[in-house]
């Protein structure tokens, strides 16, 4: 019995959770293109199947029949393992994340929230080690920026959480979104809910904080030099990033998989938290087709000097909350 | 015929990640590359970080990978990234001193075995029951038993950060 | 079998020339004088060998010993004040009866005076025969710099005391300097040419092709040791096309910026010279494909003050019109891939902006049946009439572009970023840009209060009542400004000249220049030999020389003709607004990041099929 539980049940679990983001992220890519299409006047993908339904297969099936090129000057081991490394983390963060009454993705931790933090803290490495590898100077200079971004905005996403963290009282998200919240509570998070979107852009390399890759500078950045499915799995990873924080900020801000009859039906958890994640995915788009991008020194700058320190003081008022009125 | 005893899934997992461990540490010191030393260094960390989850320290662990992975390392690699020589070929190669550096650090090893022998283990540890327990009980503990060594870390860090900008700060006015 | 590379010459038949007696002719000196010559005169007495007008310009022949005496002198002296420097050219005299004794080559420059609103063009025979030299005018006017090179490239003439005269549109290793009369058009192999000979078939299919690793050549003053150099194009995405920047970076702090200019290097001047006058207003179209209207324009005004064409009112009114349609279809362009190169992908104004540049197209396509190359201007007027249905599409458009203009820049300027990305970036002085000789938007957004339309109108531009746009700050962010306040500007010539467009014939009625009606065919044996003397061997432009600029939408669009008489140009040169802005990336890029140096290439507004040419 030790091993099923310990591997066959778990394992199960992941192989769902894999299934479902793997569609989920195809899904996004036509979401995202339909949408950005009609933001810009366009139509967007509608040729293959119905409403280009079919498009994400067809992307798919080319991406897998492109013909594996590695440059002659990269650094061959670190080369390949950079597009893994890339899309693991994004994958793992969901085993802390409820999707149902009492019913995490993979598994309860007691410290889900710290387990989001320490994952997050990794997920830049597949862009440092793609830069590196690829022996290319826009390649190197999309790392660096990539490093020095990443930690400079895991600060204030941190210092946030932390304040969550003191509100909620627990680092477990099961008992997070269970627990009742009052309603200023709600205000106080819902406050710097937009500054937290921001820190998510930036960690994400989402537009308009996609300088890692901007293409019209650094060409595509650290991904100059890959191709085919390759360069799929950095495109997978950051969508998949994108679903995998749209879940966290659903479930961190905005309830999880709660909602009304939630409580009674179990399968209604999902269905909410699948709307809810739904919503912020469009935010995303909404942002990338309407904010242009920052310099990266006023990037930098903004993290500093404004994020950290509004983080800060966030993290300060959530204390005093927390000893005065709880 | 004694039969030899089959290994617990705890123990498969922890010879597993014990050795991960152990070769990456190694190819931190002998990898020609300092890149990859910088990586494997970060995979060794990663390697800690299991072995404290096999101990059920999951705070440490985390901890362990957020900080050490997540942050240490990464600088460690960006800062290599900003030495422009280390860009081509190998640049970490056994240099003339690598057998005087062996036998030190062999020395030092046996030192650190003999002081490691002398300290008494508690033998049977008792298992932590209630991991919320644990979270705050180190939190108090901070505040209260270790205070000083905090506040003191604390300065420590504050000191660093204020030399590095320092360092860092234009001269262009 | 290593590709042989070195050109082949194949012997070039000189077609027998259909030109009367008395032609080819050398340009016949300036008569006159005026306020200008006569001081200059004064000042340089017998080193001036000739001094006046010619063709309606001001003209001074100077000895090439006393041309920099004469630039600084220009721009020194009070009562002269020439700014600028415009452009510089040559002229291969080689197959012109040159009487024995004068040098085979002329340098010909182009000086503006901004607040006095005078044009003097002085003309240098070059020392040293068949290897002509002529000293450099960089230390007076820093802007000869590019020109120079181009010269020197081009016409093989050598500029004594020039900081930096490598090639610039050639490749380095060209075996000669094309625009010598001795050349022949399309008479050498060209090097790239693939035989099925060629070892590179060999691995053709294959896809990746085995190639040496050549360490790149770092331009002469870079330090690959110490700073990062990154190499920009000349496949880049914000490059606008073909142009190769090499960066050198400290960090992501730009130390210098080496434009490699060439790419699209077409040879339009040299084919000029072997095409009828009037054919050469479609090759015109090509060079700054997004100005195809404003090229012709250029180019027609040119040959028509060589030849004293009278224009109908009508055909002026609707070159206007076409001029003021292209420059808001290039600002809407340069726009939305400006927004597009500083803010990234997912902007939506390139789509809004082009939506609206569609719709400028199509009006192009009503009146000449083509959209980007459009060839509509010709020598005395314009192909047709425009037709019933423009009047009222163009009329729809007014109304509407106006309310899209500032929604565009409401789109920008109420967003958070657009002002930071573009404030105190790529900043020119007004010095600085009279020194480098910068003209159009480039020039007003430095302070500079110059348009050609206003200060030296042609097509009738004095009629019309708008505004020049002019902004002191000299950066990114104040060319931005110029440009949108000058798309309101067109909008209201646009309104002015729909408003009172004259009816009237839309070509001059010279026989000797512009075809017959196609109904006169059949009725006049004299029109049928008009239309095929036209037609084979084209009409005779006097001999004499002139340059001829518009304001184009990136700047001063000059077209140098030098006619010998026959019915081809002898000489053409063009003055590109994009090329001569484009020298000043460098400065402008110098201490700001690399984001920037995509901003200050937004700015400039450049095209490459321009630059190269």
């Amino acid at each position: 019995m030790d091993w099923l539980n310990l591997l066959v049940y778990p394992a199960v679990r992941v192989l769902v959770l894999f299934f479902v983001l793997l569609t989920g992220f195809a899904y996004l890519t036509w979401y995202e293109r339909k949408l950005l299409a009609r933001f810009q006047v366009r139509y967007g993908p509608n040729r293959a199947g119905r409403f280009g339904l079919l498009q994400p297969l067809a992307d798919a099936i080319k991406a897998l029949f492109k013909e594996e090129i590695v440059p002659d000057h990269v650094d061959r081991p670190v080369y390949l393992l950079a597009p893994a490394l890339a899309i693991v983390p994004a994958l793992i963060i969901w085993a802390v994340i409820p999707v149902a009454k009492d019913f995490p993705a993979v598994a309860d931790v007691p410290i889900g929230i710290l387990w989001i933090l320490a994952v997050a803290g990794i997920e830049g490495y597949g862009v440092i080690l793609a830069g590196w590898s690829s022996n290319n100077n826009y390649s190197l200079l999309g790392a660096l920026r990539s490093s020095a971004q990443m930690i400079s905005y895991e600060l204030p996403l941190g210092i946030f959480l932390v304040s969550i963290l003191v509100l909620a009282g627990t680092f477990s998200l099961v008992e997070l979104v269970e627990m009742s919240r009052p309603w200023w509570e709600w205000l106080w998070l819902w406050l710097v809910f937009p500054l937290f979107f921001i820190c998510i852009l930036a960690e994400t390399n989402r537009s308009p904080f996609d300088l890692p890759e901007t293409e019209n500078e650094l060409v595509a950045g650290f991904q100059t030099e890959y191709g085919g499915m390759k360069f799929a799995l950095f495109f997978m990873a950051e969508y998949i990033n994108m679903i995998t924080t749209s879940a966290i900020m659903a479930t961190l801000f905005f309830g999880g998989w709660k909602g009304p009859f939630a409580d009674q039906y179990v399968w209604l958890g999902p269905v909410y938290l699948f709307i809810k994640v739904v919503a912020l995915l469009f935010l995303f788009i909404w942002v990338r087709a309407s904010v242009s991008r920052p310099r990266w020194d006023q990037l930098m700058r903004f993290s500093w000097q404004f994020l950290l320190p509004v983080s800060l003081m966030h993290l300060m008022g959530s204390a005093v909350f927390t000893v005065f009125l709880k | 015929m004694p039969t030899l005893p089959v290994p617990t899934f705890t123990q498969v997992v922890f010879v597993l990640i014990a050795a991960f461990t152990v070769i990456s540490g190694l190819g931190v010191v002998v990898a020609r590359n300092l890149f990859h030393s910088a990586l494997l260094l970060a995979a060794t960390f990663f390697g800690v970080a299991g072995l404290y989850v096999m101990l059920e320290a999951e705070f440490l662990a985390v901890t362990q990978i957020l900080i050490y992975v997540g942050a240490v390392a990464t600088l460690i690699t960006f800062a290599i990234m900003l030495t422009r020589g280390a860009m081509h070929g190998e640049t970490n190669p056994l240099n003339r001193q690598w057998g005087k550096a062996a036998l030190f650090a062999f020395l030092f090893l046996v030192g650190l075995l003999g002081y490691l022998g002398g300290i008494p283990w508690p033998a049977p540890f008792q298992a932590i029951q209630a991991d919320e327990g644990l979270i705050a009980r180190l939190g108090e503990q901070l505040v209260t038993r270790y205070m000083v060594s905090l506040e003191v870390m604390g300065l420590l860090l504050m000191v660093a950060l204020v030399g590095a900008i320092l360092l860092a700060r234009d001269d262009k006015p | 079998m290593p590709l042989d590379v070195s050109p082949k010459f194949r012997p070039y038949e000189v077609l027998p020339s259909l030109n009367v007696p008395g032609i080819p002719a050398v340009a016949p000196l300036p008569t006159g004088e005026t306020q200008d010559t006569r001081r200059i005169q004064e000042r340089f007495g017998d080193d001036v060998l000739a001094a006046g007008l010619h063709v309606g310009a001001q003209v001074v022949y100077i000895r090439p010993t006393r041309l920099v005496d004469l630039a600084r002198f220009l721009r020194t002296d009070p009562r002269l004040r020439y700014e600028t420097l415009v452009d510089v050219t040559g002229v291969d005299r080689l197959e012109l009866p040159v009487p024995e004794g004068e040098a085979r080559f002329h340098g010909v420059y182009q000086f503006r005076s901004y607040s006095r609103r005078q044009h003097l063009t002085v003309v240098a025979p070059a020392e040293g025969g068949d290897r002509p030299r002529l000293p450099s005018l960089t230390s007076v006017y820093p802007g000869a710099n590019w020109p120079e090179r181009e010269c020197h490239d081009l016409m093989g003439i050598l500029f004594e005391g020039h900081p930096d005269l490598r090639r610039i549109l050639m490749p380095e290793h060209w075996p000669n300097h094309p625009l010598q009369k001795q050349i022949p058009r399309g008479g050498e192999e060209v090097p790239f040419t693939l035989t099925w000979e060629d070892p590179e078939f060999e691995t053709l299919g294959k896809q990746i092709l085995p190639a040496e690793s050549v360490p790149p050549k770092v331009p002469p003053g870079m330090d690959s040791r110490r700073h990062l150099i990154i190499n920009m194009g000349p496949h880049h995405p914000s490059t606008h096309g073909v142009l190769r920047l090499v960066v050198e970076l400290d960090g992501e702090d730009i130390v210098r910026v080496d434009p490699d200019l060439g790419y699209l290097h077409s040879g339009f001047e040299k084919t000029a010279e072997s095409v009828r006058y009037k054919d050469f207003v479609y090759y015109t179209d090509r060079m700054d494909y997004l100005s195809g209207m404003t090229n012709n324009f250029g180019y027609v005004l040119a040959v028509e003050r060589l030849l004293g064409l009278e224009v109908p009112q009508r055909a002026q009114v609707i070159r206007v019109i076409m001029a003021e349609l292209q420059r808001l279809a290039a600002h809407l362009f340069w726009l939305s891939t400006h927004v597009l190169d500083v803010s990234g992908t997912g902007m939506s104004l390139l789509m809004y902006a082009t939506r609206d540049r569609e719709r400028i197209l199509d009006l192009f396509e009503m009146a000449c049946g083509a959209r980007l190359t459009v060839g509509y201007f010709r020598i005395g007027g314009v192909s047709h009439d425009l037709p019933p249905a423009f009047r009222d599409n163009l009329e729809l458009f007014l109304q509407v572009m106006p309310q899209k203009i500032d929604d565009y820049e409401r789109m920008l300027t109420l967003g958070p970023v657009w002002e930071e990305r573009l404030q105190g970036i790529g900043v020119i002085t007004r010095e600085e840009a009279l020194d480098m000789g910068l003209t159009g938007p480039m020039l007003r957004g430095s302070g500079v209060d110059w348009d050609l339309r206003r200060d030296m109108p042609y097509s009738g531009y004095e009629n019309y009542d708008f505004q020049v746009p002019v902004e002191t700050a000299g950066d990114c962010y104040a060319r931005y400004r110029v440009r949108m306040e000058e798309m309101r500007q067109s909008l209201r010539i646009l309104r002015q000249a729909l408003d009172n467009l004259p009816d009237g014939p839309y070509l001059a009625d010279d026989r000797k220049v512009t075809p017959p009606p196609r109904a006169e065919l059949d009725l006049s044996m004299e029109a049928l030999i008009h239309h095929f003397k036209l037609m084979t061997e084209g009409f005779h432009v006097p001999p004499g020389f002139t340059y001829q600029a518009i304001e184009s939408n990136k700047g001063e669009l000059g077209f140098f003709v030098y006619s010998d008489g026959s019915a081809r140009p002898y000489r053409l040169h063009i003055r590109g607004p994009s090329f001569n802005n484009l020298y000043a990336i460098d400065h402008m890029s110098r201490g700001h990041m690399i984001a920037d140096v995509i901003t200050n290439i937004g700015s400039i507004d450049i095209v490459l099929g321009e630059v190269d040419r």
